[in-house]
């Protein structure tokens, strides 16, 4: 008699069983740290990714659009946590030279060849200040630049010295008048905050609001004129070029400084022109767009183009600026974020909550866990081969093609 | 990637099932990535064109995901935490974290490889070429021949 084994199948066999064992451990690792996403756990959002398939099925150019849109926004996102980082590195600097105990240039280096503290601490900054610069004009997708105002929002003053930096999505287009901009030293503040300024701004001269949404009202950041009306109107207008402190300075204390137009008057008409920001054609029909603004990151927009840590006093000043630098990141970043919670959304469906979806992509930010991930994930492709294959299949050779030209 | 390697890609995705077309993907990315590591620090321009290639495969993972059926959504996290890295490795120009990225892709490719041989789906182009193994002897060279290439060399939509 003969036994015939079926040793293929045994070997299938044990090749099935070391990878349940991997599943089952790499579970256990994963599920102390991340929640593992499976459809099963989340049948709202079943629902939806059922009724994305069948969209990207017959839409796959806007699909490839709203990934590229993914794309863009995660790698504008990536360049801006890099610039951020450098930032908070800026924020220890600047703190470190803030301290009464460091040596300022003129007093160690008199007569000797040799940096005080603070310089040593401002060549690093003014490198730091370089490489936010590289890394805000060299970040691009597909070759566009993505960071220097080509998708923002594009806007126009008849006044020289006023530009306007960047204004919201509520913001109508249309032209805004601004009959008059005040700039005193604001005498209300004491200690730390001595020396900064505040402006009021008069919309139309019957103390009225001209055509900006009513409640506006203007607050002075630094160099920065910040515009806002409770619906989310937000513009802000640069006064670099005004040099209202060069201004001030030649006046006695307590004065007053009405920022002219080199035109005569002191009236500035805005031109909000409501174009420029990037469209992602994301559905099959017209209309269906994304519009996303990307404002211009630049040193000056975020008001750290002059930034000194060599005395005491500016070391102080600077901290102050730095921090005016990280809110205005973090709020581009924000905003980045909402685009794609909506990209998302309008890839996915319209009428379930996104919320369902970002939480079903939360991301892997930690390089170890993207690998136990992977782990994971290898162990359950091999393991369940027939759904891996439903799972990713690409039926699009001529676009897999193109990516070899 | 080399003038060989594309001809050799481009072979595969004429004969390629649906799930093979995948591993070439994952190949395609691969090879990216070291044409990105190998840019880094000493060509920006090929650095970046690199890394645009291997974008675009990325992509390419991403939409061909079905995400009803259930290693999909752990696919598409790693997928975005690759094009994540991808972005922090080209502006700091860190060939550390393009290796972060292919220690993600390489077990994935090997997963898919070995259960490729089970979709039997048959080629996704239809219309090209056949490809037969093995080599064709002429009178006086040892060559490949391919009779009746078809003029759209199954380009055919």
């Amino acid at each position: 008699m003969r036994i015939n084994y079926n040793v293929s199948a045994m070997l299938t066999n044990n090749a099935l069983a070391n990878n349940d064992n991997m599943l089952s451990q790499s579970l256990q690792r994963l599920s102390s740290g991340l929640k593992v996403n499976r459809a099963k756990d989340n049948p709202a959002g079943l629902a939806m990714a059922k009724r994305m398939n069948a969209q990207l099925r017959g839409l796959s150019a806007a699909t490839n659009n709203a990934g590229d849109g993914v794309s863009v926004i995660e790698i504008a996102d990536g360049a801006m946590s890099e610039i951020s980082e450098m930032l908070q590195r800026m924020n220890e600097l600047s703190v470190k030279a803030a301290n009464g105990v460091l040596s300022s240039s003129d007093e160690s280096a008199a007569g000797k060849d040799i940096l005080g503290d603070r310089e040593l601490i401002q060549n690093e900054i003014a490198q730091l200040k370089d490489e936010i610069t590289r890394v805000a004009k060299t970040v691009e997708f597909n070759g566009q630049k993505l960071l220097n105002g080509e998708y923002a929002l594009r806007g126009y003053t008849d006044n020289l010295n006023v530009k306007v930096s960047s204004y919201s999505m509520n913001v109508t287009a249309k032209e805004y008048t601004i009959e008059q901009i005040v700039i005193q030293e604001d005498t209300a503040l004491g200690g730390a905050e001595k020396g900064k300024y505040k402006a009021s701004v008069a919309f139309d001269l019957s103390g009225g609001y001209g055509n900006f949404p009513q409640n506006t009202t203007a607050s002075l950041k630094d160099n920065r004129l910040v515009i806002e009306a409770p619906n989310g109107f937000e513009m802000t207008l640069d006064l670099t070029d005004v040099d209202f402190q060069g201004e001030l300075a030649k006046l006695p204390a307590g004065s007053t400084y009405t920022v002219p137009n080199p035109n005569g008057g002191t009236r500035t008409i805005i031109d909000a022109t409501g174009i420029g920001c990037m469209r992602l054609q994301v559905g099959a029909n017209e209309g269906q767009v994304l519009e996303m603004d990307i404002p211009r990151i630049s040193l000056r927009d975020m008001g750290i183009e002059d930034l000194d840590v060599s005395t005491e006093e500016s070391a102080t000043a600077a901290i102050d600026l730095i921090e005016g630098a990280m809110q205005f990141i973090s709020s581009v970043r924000g905003r980045l974020g909402a685009y794609q919670n909506r990209l998302e959304s309008t890839i996915n469906s319209l009428d379930v909550t996104s919320e369902n979806m970002t939480a079903a992509y939360s991301r892997i930010m930690d390089v170890d866990m993207a690998e136990e991930m992977t782990q994971y994930t290898t162990a359950q492709v091999m393991t369940q081969a027939a759904t891996s294959m439903l799972a990713q299949a690409n039926e699009r050779p001529s676009q897999v093609l193109q990516l070899l030209q | 990637m080399k003038k060989e390697d594309k001809q050799r890609f481009t072979l595969r995705i004429t004969q390629a099932n649906p799930t093979e077309m995948v591993v070439i993907l994952y190949e395609m990315l691969l090879c990216y990535l070291e044409d990105a590591a190998d840019a880094a620090g000493r060509d920006e321009q090929m650095l970046h064109e690199a890394a645009r290639k291997a974008r675009g495969c990325l992509s390419e993972l991403m939409g061909s995901l079905h995400m009803e059926h259930e290693p999909a959504p752990a696919l598409m996290q790693l997928y975005l935490f690759c094009i994540r890295r991808l972005a922090l490795g080209e502006a700091r120009c860190d060939v550390g974290m393009l290796d972060e990225i292919r220690r993600v892709i390489l077990p994935l490719r090997d997963a898919y490889a070995q259960i490729a041989g089970q979709n039997d789906a048959g080629p996704v182009m239809n219309n090209s070429q056949t490809v037969y193994a093995g080599l064709t002897y002429g009178k006086n060279t040892l060559t490949e021949n391919m009779a009746d290439q078809g003029s759209n060399r199954g380009m055919l939509i």
